[in-house]
Formats: structure tokens, C-alpha cells, sequence
């Protein structure tokens, strides 16, 4: 990978409808892109690879044969990728109406920002469609050369009665790293549903790299599109070294950070059981009577053996918007691990929504 | 400053702060705070947070204290403050504060008619753009608004730290001195901003206030 040159990757626009997949990238970009579509109904998987494209569009039909213009039986674990032979960038999806959810997977040379780089997405997920955006492996931001900030914007609609589910692998920023994310949900007020995921490591904290980047900065926000985009939910995280507090100081010993949107019809289940589920968990850590703190921080300081130890994974759950339209749930924790756990735990009941357990 | 100015950031005022921890009784029993250090580290983000969160909000009602610009900025803190905890706590503070000052300043006609034009549209009295409009409203410059909304949140905090038995009030006194000197260079730092840019700095503080709800016993509402 070559650190020295930043890239623009262009614009990704994905268009799910519940008779087509569209893909379009504007800009002229030499980089080859890769999108990775899955579709756990069928089992098959496609593979889309395309250097400079001529055309801006390609359309997809979807008919009720077998005409498989890319095709190929994969696991879903297994990743063999399926190569196309055909001259025009065409998908076919098989299969009639019904809830059948299309993962799709932006590859982005193999995982890893490099310093300077822009990229931005639109997606648009059809009425009564469900798509799962995803990454292959935990997102790497290199370090900043010169200053300069990697970006991403994500900005998506979502339709009526549609579902979009964003999971990705955890960001983890390498020191000095600069990055910045900014994603945007245009939701339809009691129609739309999103499951939103998230998450940043402190680093390779197993090479003992703890919040030693320069700058993190994820902001989310959701807007009824059927309201003149009113603000339903904006979060804006900023983790930025600085003279008061350096970020390793604000994290205590955490060392990952994570944040669960769930929202709509179609996760109300889902939603009532997070929030049992999260205040079950926390009501048995903190179910302890304190007296006194004071008395015995008068005595000798607790050591780390006694039983004044920090929680290894917290959480907090709270619903928000109007009729407790969505909840969010908050993560901090100690091992990267514990939190696949808890997100697996947590969302297995997606698995007959998208097909797939998310987080295995 | 004059004695309205005081009275307003004086504790005695029945706005109900003393009801708010700030998610300290929450990160004590969770054992994330024990020792007046770590009260101090607590102090120190809860304050930054606070900034960079809330000062643009404060900023901008103080500098437009117009009823336009406060529903505006009530919608978007109302989207922002996504901790139920948190909301709940920033619309009992802002509302009480809004009719206590209706009530004493009256020679300020216009805190009466935006309090009832307020009241009968969809709004939800956050603290911060309240308090900011008050400030505004009886003269303050939004630096000094701004400085004594991270004095108040400072005041409130230690004082829910000597109730909660971590620190004696001779010991609060100290503390709060000395972490007053920090909060002016977090005030220089976050100040005068617009509220596009408002962000938490430290996400962990916005867990630990969501587990307010769940402590078996607690002393505070938040």
C-alpha cells in the first residue's frame, strides 16, 4: 500500500429497490472498486469488480428465471469470489418479492484509509427492501501525513416499511491517525427502520497503542425525511488529543467504544429486548450497596485486586424521539472481544430479518 | 456584575440542581469513581464535555434571545441529548429555571411572554438554551454566559459529590478552586461556537449517565 498518495475513491451511489440493484460511481478515479454483493435468501453471491467506468449506470433487472449472468454458490463465510465475464456490469437477482435482504460489502483496499483520503456513499434503500451494509474486516485508518484528515460520508434513505442495518467491523484509528465520519439517515417517521452499529478500538492495544491518534470524529444523524428533515437524533462524537486531557485519560481503561441505534416498526421486538436485556446486565454490576466511600478512601488506596474494580464491559441503553421511537444503546469496554459478544448476543434476533447472525 | 446577574448563578435559587449528579452517583456505584482523584478526573471531563456539548447552545441564546432561535435550539438539543437520563434531567432544570425567572425578573416582559408562548407549542425547556436566552435577556455577554454555565454545572456537581460522602464541603471548596483554573481553559477553548459543531469529548460520561435508571438505590434523579 502506497502511504505516500492520497485517492479519492469518487462517489458510490447504491440503489436498492425490490426489482433492482443500481450502482453508479461518479468521478474518474484510476482506483478499482470493489463492491461485494451477498444475498443470504438464495445463497449465491456476486462479485463486482470494475476499473475505470465508461458508463455511470448500470441497471439490473430482476426476473422470475434463472438468468444468472454472474452466479456462482458460495459460502457465506467462505469468500470465493466469483469473477465476471461479461462485458456489461449487470446483476441478476433471482427470486420473487419477499423479504430478501441484500448484504453489501465496500471494499476499500482491503480495509485500510490512508491519510488525506475521501470517501463518500449515497444510498437509497427501496420501499419494503432491506440491505446490510458491511465491511470485511475492522476499518484501518493509517497515520496523518501532514495533517491531513481521511473522511467518509455516508448518507442514506431509507424507504417505507424498508430496513437498512449497518454493521461494521470496529474503526481503528493507528497513532497519529486524523479521521473523521459523518453519516446521514433520511428516515420515513414510523415506516423506516435502521439498525445503526458504531464502534472504534483504541488502537493495536495489543502493541500496547492506546488512543494515540490525533483525532476521531463520528457524527450520526437521523432526519424525517417526511418533515422537512427535522432533526430525530444527532450524535457527534470528537476524540482529539488535547492539553487538558489527553483521550487515553477521558477513556480510563476502555478501550473500545461503541454505539447501537435501533429504530422502527420492524426492530420493535429487537428494541424491547436490548433495553431488558442491557438493564438486566447492569442492574446485577451495580446492584452492590456503597457506604461511606469516603471512609475508606481515607485508609490506604484500593489496589486493582480489590473489589473496587471498574466494570470490564459497561452499557446503557435509553430510547428517544417521540413515543420512544428508537433506543440507543451505549458501550464501553475493556477487550474488543467482549463487545463482538455482546453485539452477537444482542441483535441475534436480526438473524430472520437479514438472514445472516450479525457479529458470529 | 449586577445582582441579577448574581442571583441567577447563585445555588439558593430554587431552579432543583440540587436533584442532578451528573452521573457521578451512577459511575460510584458502578466503582468507576472512589477517591477524590478520581472525583477531580471526573470533575475535570465532565466539565469538558459539558463544553463542548452544551456552550454553542448557551452561546447562541444568549447572543440571539429571540423565541424563534430558542425553539430551534430546544428541537436540536432535544435530538441531541439522545440519554433519556440526560434529557429529562436538562428539561426539569431548564423549565424550573425558566418559571423562577418569569417570576423574579419581572421587569424583563419579554421572559413571561416567551415562557407562555413557549409553553403552548411542542417544547421541551432544555437547560442550556434556557439559561442562555436568561443570561442574554439581563445583560450578560455570552462569554460570561458561557462561564457561568460551566460555573453552575461545576457548582452542582461538587455539591452532589459532598452529599454522595466523597468529599467533605471544606474539601469540595478546595477542589472546586482549584478546578475552577482548568475550567477557564476549557471555557477559552470551547467558547463561541457554533451549535453545527456541538460533540460529546467524552462519550464515556453519556454511558454512565444512562445507568442512572438503573441503580437499586439512589439519592439524585440523575
Amino acid at each position: 500500500m502506497n502511504l505516500e498518495k492520497a485517492v479519492s475513491l469518487g462517489d458510490l451511489r447504491i440503489q436498492l429497490s425490490k426489482t433492482a440493484i443500481r450502482f453508479s460511481r461518479d468521478g474518474n478515479s484510476e482506483v478499482p472498486l470493489s463492491i461485494f454483493f451477498f444475498s443470504p435468501r438464495y445463497l449465491w453471491c456476486f462479485f463486482i469488480r470494475s476499473r475505470k467506468l465508461d458508463c455511470n449506470t448500470a441497471g439490473v433487472q430482476k426476473n422470475g428465471g434463472h438468468d444468472w449472468k454472474w452466479g456462482g454458490e458460495i459460502a457465506f463465510w467462505d469468500r470465493r469470489r466469483v469473477w465476471n465475464n461479461c462485458s456489461n456490469d449487470t446483476i441478476t437477482l433471482v427470486g420473487s418479492s419477499g423479504t430478501d435482504a441484500v448484504w453489501i460489502y465496500a471494499l476499500t483496499y482491503g480495509g485500510g484509509i490512508v491519510s488525506g483520503d475521501r470517501i463518500s456513499c449515497e444510498f437509497f434503500v427501496g420501499n419494503g427492501c432491506t440491505a446490510v451494509l458491511t465491511t470485511q474486516a475492522s476499518t484501518k485508518v493509517y497515520k496523518s501525513l501532514g495533517s491531513r484528515c481521511s473522511e467518509q460520508l455516508l448518507e442514506a434513505r431509507i424507504g417505507s416499511d424498508a430496513l437498512l442495518v449497518v454493521i461494521p467491523d470496529p474503526v481503528t484509528c493507528f497513532s497519529t491517525a486524523r479521521y473523521a465520519q459523518k453519516q446521514v439517515f433520511r428516515v420515513v417517521a414510523d415506516s423506516s427502520s435502521l439498525l445503526l452499529v458504531d464502534w472504534i478500538t483504541s488502537g493495536r492495544h495489543e502493541s500496547g497503542e492506546r488512543w494515540e491518534f490525533q483525532l476521531y470524529k463520528s457524527t450520526n444523524q437521523i432526519l424525517l425525511a417526511d418533515d422537512d428533515d427535522r432533526p430525530l437524533f444527532v450524535d457527534s462524537v470528537l476524540l482529539e488529543q488535547g492539553s487538558i486531557s489527553s483521550i487515553s485519560d477521558r477513556m480510563l481503561d476502555y478501550q473500545v467504544i461503541a454505539m447501537v441505534v435501533i429504530l422502527g416498526p420492524k426492530l420493535k421486538n429487537i428494541q424491547n429486548q436490548v433495553q431488558e436485556n442491557v438493564k438486566r446486565l447492569m442492574s446485577d454490576q451495580l446492584h452492590m450497596p456503597y457506604s461511606g466511600v469516603r471512609a475508606s478512601s481515607n485508609h490506604a488506596k484500593p489496589n486493582s485486586s480489590s473489589s473496587f474494580n471498574k466494570p470490564p464491559l459497561v452499557a446503557s441503553c435509553s430510547p428517544f424521539g417521540p413515543k420512544g421511537m428508537g433506543v440507543v444503546v451505549r458501550i464501553a469496554a475493556t477487550t474488543t472481544e467482549s463487545v463482538y459478544k455482546f453485539l452477537n448476543h444482542q441483535l441475534s434476533g436480526m438473524e430472520s430479518l437479514i438472514g445472516v447472525l450479525p457479529y458470529r | 456584575m449586577d445582582w441579577s446577574q448574581w442571583q441567577l448563578l447563585d445555588s439558593i435559587l430554587p431552579t432543583g440542581g440540587f436533584a442532578h449528579s451528573f452521573g457521578l452517583e451512577a459511575a460510584i456505584q458502578a466503582r468507576i469513581v472512589s477517591t477524590p482523584d478520581e472525583l477531580r478526573t471526573h470533575l475535570i471531563h465532565l466539565l469538558e464535555n459539558t463544553a463542548s456539548l452544551l456552550l454553542p447552545f448557551v452561546h447562541s441564546a444568549t447572543t440571539n434571545p429571540s423565541a424563534d432561535n430558542l425553539r430551534k435550539l430546544d428541537a436540536l438539543l432535544d435530538a441531541t441529548l439522545s440519554n433519556e437520563v440526560s434529557r429529562k434531567a436538562s428539561t426539569s432544570q431548564g423549565s424550573a429555571l425558566m418559571r423562577v425567572a418569569a417570576s423574579v425578573f419581572t421587569e424583563i416582559p419579554s421572559l413571561k411572554t416567551t415562557r407562555d408562548a413557549c409553553l403552548t407549542s411542542n417544547f421541551h425547556f432544555h437547560h442550556a438554551p434556557v439559561f442562555g436566552l436568561i443570561c442574554g435577556l439581563l445583560g450578560m455577554d455570552p462569554k460570561t454566559s458561557q462561564r457561568g454555565y460551566l460555573f453552575i454545572t461545576l457548582r452542582d456537581s461538587i455539591s452532589a459529590a459532598t452529599r454522595l460522602n466523597l468529599v467533605g464541603p471544606l474539601g469540595a471548596a478546595v477542589l472546586q478552586h482549584q478546578v475552577a483554573a482548568i475550567a477557564e481553559t476549557i471555557l477559552k477553548q470551547w467558547a463561541d461556537r457554533p451549535v453545527e459543531e456541538a460533540c460529546q469529548t467524552s462519550p464515556l460520561l453519556d454511558t454512565f449517565q444512562g445507568f442512572h435508571s438503573y441503580l437499586f438505590s439512589r439519592l439524585f434523579c440523575s
